[in-house]
C-alpha cells in the first residue's frame, strides 16, 4: 500500500479514529496489527523476512541481556553473539539484495554463467534490519535492557509508517512512545496533518512531476547536449529530495497523527556549508546509525588504533594524526554507497564521496594557510552563500553517478555537461520535448521556491507551523484549501499521474 | 485558531474538495453528459459509446440508418450509403466495440429511435473479446445502454480526473478546421474525421513501407477466439430484433490484412466462418486480394475509406466503379464452404501490375526560341521538340488527368507507356512555340496557370518586367484542340520575393503568425478565384492544382479535398508517380521531374524507375 494511494488515506482514517476510541492500554496491539497487515498486504510473503530478522534479533538482545547480568561472563561470549547475528542478518541482506550482483561479476570475470534465483525483494529490508541490528548493537553495550516481549519487540521492527524509508529508529527513543498510552491530542493531529501534506506536496506535485523528464534524458542521454543533461540533473536532485523527504515527512506526520514522535531525517541539506555536513543533514539517521555502530567502534578497535600509532610515527604532522580517522570515513562512504545498492555506479559514488571528505581533511592546513593570506571574510554571508553553492555543485556532480545507467555512461555524461554544454539547448524547445510541458516546469520551479522559501524561513530559527497558526482563520483556510486543490490537482489527480514506488523503498 | 478548530475547517476542506471537483466536471462537461459546453467531437474522443449516445438522444432525428461495430466500421462512408439507399446513415462506431455493445446498441437504437436500415460490421476479432465489462470512464456505455444505474454513471462523470476538464478548455483554445488528436470524431457523420489522415501521397510500396513500418515486419501472434458463441448469439438477437422491427439489416465481415489472418487458427477461422453463416447471410470482404496490398489498409486492422467505398459498391452492385473481382461475395450457408476453403488455403490470385501504373509527369516552364537561360527553368524549342519527339517515337503516350482518375475511378486501364507532360505558370511561348509541337506529335499536356498573371507581362505590385503570359483567348484555343488541358497553378499565392508586394507567402503555405482559420479563408478564396476564371472563360473543369514552388502542406492539402474538391495536386518531388486503381490517394502529392534544356529524356526517365 502506498502512502499515496487512496487506499493509504482510507486506512489511516479508520486506524486514526479506532486508535483513539479503544482502551488506551490494547492501542500498541492495534499499531501492530495494523503494521503486520500493512507490510502483509505489500510485501506478502515477504514478511517471513521481517519476523527472521525480529526473531533473530529478539532472542540476541534476550541473550546479551542475560549475558550483561553475569558479571562474570567473558566478553567473547557476548562479541561471539553479536558476530553471529551480524553474521545471519548481513548475510540475509547479502543473498536478497547483492547476490545477483555478484554473480554478475563473477561471471563477466571468470566467464561463467552462475544462476541466481531471483529473490522478492522484502519492501525496506536495509531500514529494519539496520534498526534491528542497532538495538542487538545497544543490548550488548547494557545501554537498556533488552525487550522480553516479543509482540511489543515485533511492533518496534515492523511500525507501519517507517517499514518503507525509514527513518531508522532507536529503540530506547521509539518503544516507549509505540507501547506507551497517548490520549487524543488535537495538537498532534493537526501538527501531523501539516507536515503529511507537506510531504505529499513535495512528492506528488515536485518528485513525480519532474520524473519522467529524468527518465526521458538519462534513457538517452547519448542523445543530448551538457545542457539537457545538467537540467536532468538538476531535475533528478529536486526529485530525489523531494521524494525522499517528502517520504519522510509522510511518515513523521503519518506517526505524529499517532503521537508517536520519530527522528528527523533531513535537516534542510540544501542549505549545508560542507560535504560533511550535508551527510550530517541528509538521511541523518542512516549517519547516525553508521557513526554510532561502524564508525566509533572501528576507529577506536585495536587494529585502527594500531594504525593510528604507525601512521604518527611514520608519516608524522596531520596525515600522520588523521589518517586513521580518514580510512575508517573512507570505509562508511563506500558501506552508504554499497547499501544504496548493487552496483558499481554507487560503490563510486561512495568513493566520490570519501575521496572528496578524506582529502578535505588531508588539505584543511593548506586551506587554513591560504585563508590566512587572502582577504576574505569568512564569516560573513558571501563565504556563506559561496559554501553552500559550492557544496550544491559536489552534490549535484555526484548525482550523475547515481542516476547514470551504467558508471561509465556517467563519466560521459559528466562530460559533455562540461565539454559540450551548448546552452541554447535551454531556450530553443528541446526541454518541452522531454515529456514535461511548460506548465510542468513552472509548477516544478514555483514548487521548489516554496520549499526553499520554507526551508530558509526554517534555517533562520523560524517555525513554519507555529506561524501559520497565527495567522487568521481565513488566511489558515486559504492555505489549506491552496494546498489541498495544488495536492489533489496538480498531484494525485495529474493525467499522466502514475503511482510511482518510493525511490528509497528498495535500498 | 485552536486546534480542534483547525481540524474541523480540515475536514470540512475536504469535503469541499469533491464538491468543487464535481462543479468543474458538471460545468465544463468534458464528457458531455450533463449538455453544457457542448463539443461532441471532443467528447466522443474521449468516449464514444456514452457521447454519441448523447449526440443521437439529441439528434436522432437527423438520421434513420446506422453503421454499427468496431472502429473499422469507420471506413465505410456514410455518404456512399447514402447515396444507394437513400437514407440518412450515421455511424456509431467506438472504439474496440464488441458485438455485446452492437447488440445494446441496435437494441437502443431500435427503442429510442427511427431505424430503416442497419449495417453491421462483424469483424474476425470479435470471435476473440466479448463483453469485457469496461468500467473505466473512458470506455465504459452510456447507463442507458447498459444495466448501470443513473446515479452511479453521473456520480463516476462528477468525480471524473478534473484534468479533462482542463484538457477541453485547452482543447477550446486550440480547436482549429483540421482534425487535431482532441477532436477525431465527425460530429455529423459519427465516422472518424479523416480529413487530414486521407490525404497523404500513397505511391510505390517501398515508401509505404518507409511510412507504415508496421507493414514490413507483422507481428504475428496467437489470437484465440474464444468467444465465438456469445459473438454469434449476439448477431442472432440483432438479426431478430432488426426482424421484428421490419429494418433492412446488412450484415458485413470487413477486410483483414493478409497477415493479421495468420494470427488464427483454421479451426477458429472455420468455425468462425460457419457460425456467422449459420446465424446469417453476409456479405464478406474480409479474404480477396485487397488483404495482400498494404497500401489499401492504414494499419494491420484498419482498411482504407476508399476500400469501404468499394465495399459498398459491391453490395449495390455499382459497375460504374472499379472494385477487384474478388473483391466482395455474398455469403450463405450454401457457399460459405467455398469461403472458408479460399481463406484457410489462402486461395488468392492477383497481379499487383493489374491495378498499378507508373506514371511519370514531366514539368516544364518556359520554352524560348533562341539560347535558354541558365535559370535551368527555360527548354529551347529545340531541345523541347527533340524531347517530345524522342518519347513520341519510343511509343510513350501522353495522358491526361482525366485518363488517371478514369484509371483510378473505374478501373480503365492507362497505355502500356504512359506519361503526363505539365507546364508551370502559363508562358505565352507555351502557347507560341510549344502546342505546335505537342500538336505535331499528338501529345497531351497540361498548363498550369497564376490567375492574375494571365495575359500580362509585368508584376501587378512593382510593375516590374516577367516572362510574357498567354491570355485566355489562347487558353481556349489550346483547349479546343483537345489536346490542352487548363489547370491551375493559384489566382495569386505564386509569389516572388522582390518582384511582389511584401511580406511575400512561401507558394501556399501559411504564415507563422497567421490564425489557421484566416489561412483557410485565404487560401480558399484564392484557388475559387482561380477556379472560377479558367471555368468561367473557359467551360473546362478544375480539378488539379500545382502548387507554386510545389510547397504544400498536409493543411494545404486537406483543404483541396476536403473543400475546394480538387482531385489531384502536383508537387515538385522529383519521382515517378505509382497510381494505384481504387485509391485516390495515389493522386494527391504526385511527383513530377524537371526537364532541363540538355535532358536525355529517356534516360532521365529511366533513372527514376
Amino acid at each position: 500500500m502506498s502512502f499515496t494511494s487512496l487506499s493509504f488515506i482510507i486506512f489511516m482514517a479508520v486506524l486514526v479514529i479506532v486508535y483513539y476510541i479503544i482502551p488506551k492500554k490494547l492501542q500498541w496491539i492495534l499499531l501492530l496489527i495494523a503494521s503486520c497487515s500493512f507490510y502483509i498486504y505489500g510485501g506478502g510473503k515477504t514478511i517471513l523476512y521481517l519476523l527472521f530478522v525480529a526473531g533473530t534479533t529478539y532472542c540476541a538482545g534476550l541473550i546479551l541481556s542475560k549475558l550483561n547480568e553475569d558479571k562474570k561472563a567473558n566478553i567473547k561470549k557476548r562479541k561471539l553473539v553479536v558476530l553471529l547475528l551480524c553474521l545471519i542478518n548481513f548475510g540475509l541482506l547479502y543473498i536478497v539484495k547483492y547476490l545477483s550482483f555478484t554473480a554478475e561479476v563473477i561471471n563477466s570475470i571468470a566467464k561463467t554463467s552462475l544462476n541466481v534465483p531471483n529473490l522478492l525483494m522484502p519492501v525496506g529490508i536495509s531500514f529494519f534490519m539496520f534498526q534491528s541490528v542497532g538495538y542487538v548493537i545497544d543490548c550488548y553495550r547494557g545501554k537498556y535492557k533488552a525487550e522480553r516481549n516479543f509482540a511489543k519487540y515485533l511492533l518496534f521492527v515492523s511500525f507501519f509508517p517507517q517499514i518503507i524509508q525509514g527513518p531508522i529508529g532507536r529503540f530506547n527513543l521509539l518503544a516507549p512512545q509505540l507501547l506507551g498510552e497517548h490520549k487524543l491530542d488535537y495538537d498532534n493531529i493537526k501538527y501531523g496533518i501539516q507536515l503529511a501534506l507537506w510531504g505529499y506536496f513535495k512528492k506528488l506535485v515536485i518528485a513525480e512531476r519532474v520524473a519522467s523528464m529524468v527518465s526521458t534524458v538519462y534513457n538517452n542521454y547519448y542523445s543530448y547536449s551538457g545542457s539537457v543533461l545538467a537540467v536532468a540533473t538538476i531535475g533528478y536532485s529536486i526529485q530525489l529530495y523531494c521524494d525522499f523527504s517528502g517520504g519522510i515527512d509522510i511518515t513523521r506526520g503519518v506517526a505524529q497523527i499517532l503521537s508517536i514522535n520519530m527522528s528527523e531525517n533531513f535537516k534542510r541539506p540544501i542549505f549545508a556549508n560542507t560535504l560533511t555536513e550535508y551527510w550530517r543533514r541528509w538521511h541523518i539517521t542512516l549517519g547516525s546509525w553508521m557513526r554510532d555502530y561502524v564508525f566509533y567502534p572501528m576507529a577506536l578497535s585495536s587494529p585502527m588504533r594500531k594504525v593510528g600509532s604507525f601512521a604518527r610515527n611514520h608519516f608524522g604532522g596531520v596525515m600522520g594524526k588523521i589518517f586513521a580517522t580518514s580510512v575508517v570515513t573512507f570505509t562508511i562512504y563506500f558501506i552508504i554507497g554499497i547499501w544504496h545498492g548493487a552496483n558499481f555506479r554507487y560503490i563510486a559514488y561512495g568513493f566520490y564521496n570519501g575521496i572528496l571528505i578524506t582529502s578535505g581533511l588531508l588539505l584543511e592546513p593548506i586551506f587554513v594557510k591560504l585563508r590566512e593570506k587572502v582577504n576574505i571574510d569568512f564569516k560573513g554571508k558571501l563565504w556563506r552563500v559561496f559554501q553552500v553553492i559550492r557544496t550544491c555543485f559536489i552534490v549535484f556532480i555526484g548525482r550523475y553517478i547515481t542516476r547514470a545507467p551504467r558508471l561509465l555512461a556517467a563519466f560521459y555524461m559528466i562530460k559533455t555537461t562540461f565539454l559540450n554544454f551548448n546552452y541554447a539547448d535551454i531556450f530553443n524547445g528541446t526541454l518541452l520535448n522531454l515529456s514535461m510541458s511548460f506548465f510542468d516546469y513552472m509548477v516544478v520551479i514555483i514548487g521548489m521556491i516554496i520549499v526553499i522559501a520554507v526551508e530558509a524561513y526554517q534555517e533562520m530559527g523560524g517555525k513554519a507551523r507555529k506561524a501559520l497558526e497565527k495567522k487568521p482563520a481565513i488566511i489558515q483556510f486559504c492555505v489549506l484549501m491552496f494546498a489541498l486543490i495544488t495536492i489533489v490537482g496538480l498531484g494525485a489527480m495529474g493525467s499522466n499521474y502514475v503511482e510511482a514506488e518510493f525511490i528509497y523503498a528498495q535500498f | 485558531m485552536s486546534s480542534k478548530k483547525w481540524l474541523i475547517m480540515f475536514v470540512f476542506c475536504i469535503l469541499l474538495l469533491p464538491v468543487i471537483l464535481m462543479g468543474i466536471n458538471f460545468t465544463v462537461d468534458p464528457f458531455g453528459v450533463f449538455g453544457n459546453l457542448k463539443w461532441y467531437s471532443f467528447s466522443e474522443t474521449l468516449n464514444p459509446r456514452v457521447s454519441k449516445t448523447e449526440y443521437l438522444i439529441e439528434n436522432a432525428d437527423k438520421y434513420d440508418s446506422y453503421l454499427v461495430g468496431c472502429s473499422s466500421t469507420s471506413s465505410y462512408p456514410v455518404e456512399d450509403l447514402n447515396k444507394y439507399l437513400n437514407a440518412n446513415f450515421y455511424n456509431t462506431i467506438s472504439y474496440g466495440a464488441d458485438m455485446f455493445d452492437a447488440e445494446q446498441t441496435v437494441k437502443w437504437l431500435i427503442d429510442n429511435c427511427t431505424v430503416k436500415n442497419i449495417v453491421l460490421n462483424v469483424y474476425i476479432h470479435n470471435g476473440v473479446n466479448y463483453n469485457d465489462g469496461e468500467d473505466s470512464i473512458l470506455s465504459m456505455m452510456h447507463y442507458k445502454m447498459s444495466d448501470r444505474s443513473a446515479f452511479d454513471f453521473y456520480l463516476k462523470y462528477l468525480l471524473a480526473d478534473p484534468n479533462y476538464a482542463l484538457d477541453k478548455l485547452e482543447a477550446l483554445k486550440n480547436d482549429t478546421w483540421a482534425t487535431q488528436t482532441f477532436d477525431v470524431f465527425n460530429e455529423e457523420t459519427g465516422a472518424y474525421d479523416k480529413k487530414i489522415r486521407d490525404i497523404e501521397h500513397i505511391s510505390d510500396m517501398e515508401s509505404y513501407f518507409t511510412q507504415y513500418p508496421v507493414f514490413t515486419n507483422y507481428p504475428v501472434y496467437e489470437e484465440k477466439m474464444k468467444n465465438i458463441d456469445n459473438c454469434m448469439k449476439s448477431v442472432k438477437n440483432i438479426v431478430e430484433m432488426c426482424e421484428n422491427a421490419n429494418i433492412k439489416l446488412y450484415v458485413v465481415c470487413s477486410p483483414i490484412y493478409s497477415q493479421y489472418i495468420d494470427c488464427f487458427s483454421n479451426e477458429d477461422l472455420t468455425e468462425f466462418y460457419t457460425a456467422l453463416a449459420n446465424t446469417t447471410d453476409f456479405w464478406d470482404f474480409s479474404y480477396s486480394s485487397v488483404s495482400y496490398e498494404p497500401r489499401y489498409f492504414y494499419d494491420e486492422t484498419h482498411f482504407r475509406n476508399d476500400v469501404g467505398s468499394m465495399a459498398i459498391a459491391r453490395m449495390f452492385n455499382d459497375d460504374s466503379v472499379y472494385i477487384p473481382d474478388d473483391f466482395g461475395r455474398y455469403i450463405t450457408k450454401d457457399n460459405v464452404s467455398s469461403l472458408i476453403d479460399d481463406i484457410v488455403n489462402r486461395k488468392v490470385s492477383f497481379d499487383v501490375s493489374d491495378y498499378t501504373k507508373e506514371v511519370p509527369i514531366l514539368l516544364y516552364h518556359s520554352i524560348t526560341a533562341g539560347e535558354p537561360d541558365n535559370s535551368g527553368m527555360t527548354v529551347s524549342v529545340k531541345a523541347f521538340e527533340n524531347q517530345i519527339r524522342t518519347l513520341y517515337e519510343n511509343g510513350y503516350t501522353a495522358v491526361t488527368f482525366n485518363q488517371l482518375y478514369d484509371y483510378v475511378e473505374k478501373g480503365i486501364d492507362l497505355p502500356e507507356k504512359p506519361v503526363l507532360i505539365t507546364f508551370d505558370d502559363g508562358y505565352l511561348n507555351n502557347y507560341e512555340l510549344a502546342f505546335p509541337i505537342l500538336e505535331k506529335y499528338n501529345m497531351n499536356a497540361t498548363i498550369f496557370i497564376i490567375g492574375v498573371s494571365v495575359g500580362k507581362d509585368t508584376y501587378k505590385d512593382t510593375g516590374k518586367p516577367m516572362t510574357e503570359h498567354f491570355t485566355m483567348e489562347q487558353a481556349n484555343e489550346m483547349l479546343n484542340s483537345g489536346l490542352i488541358d487548363i489547370q491551375s497553378h493559384t489566382y495569386d499565392m505564386h509569389q516572388v520575393e522582390n518582384l511582389d508586394k511584401a511580406p511575400v507567402r512561401q507558394g501556399v503555405l501559411k504564415f507563422d503568425d497567421e490564425s489557421e482559420a484566416d489561412y483557410i479563408k485565404f487560401f480558399c478564396e484564392d484557388i475559387t478565384k482561380s477556379i472560377e476564371q479558367i471555368e468561367n472563360s473557359t467551360g473546362n473543369k478544375v480539378t488539379v492544382l500545382s502548387y507554386p514552388y510545389g510547397n504544400h502542406s498536409d493543411l494545404s492539402e486537406a483543404i483541396c479535398n476536403d473543400i475546394l474538391g480538387i482531385k489531384s495536386t502536383v508537387t515538385t518531388n522529383q519521382d515517378y508517380n505509382t497510381i494505384i486503381k481504387g485509391l485516390n490517394q495515389s493522386l494527391y502529392g504526385l511527383n513530377r521531374i524537371y526537364v532541363v534544356e540538355d535532358s536525355n529524356i529517356i534516360e532521365l526517365l529511366q533513372s527514376y524507375m
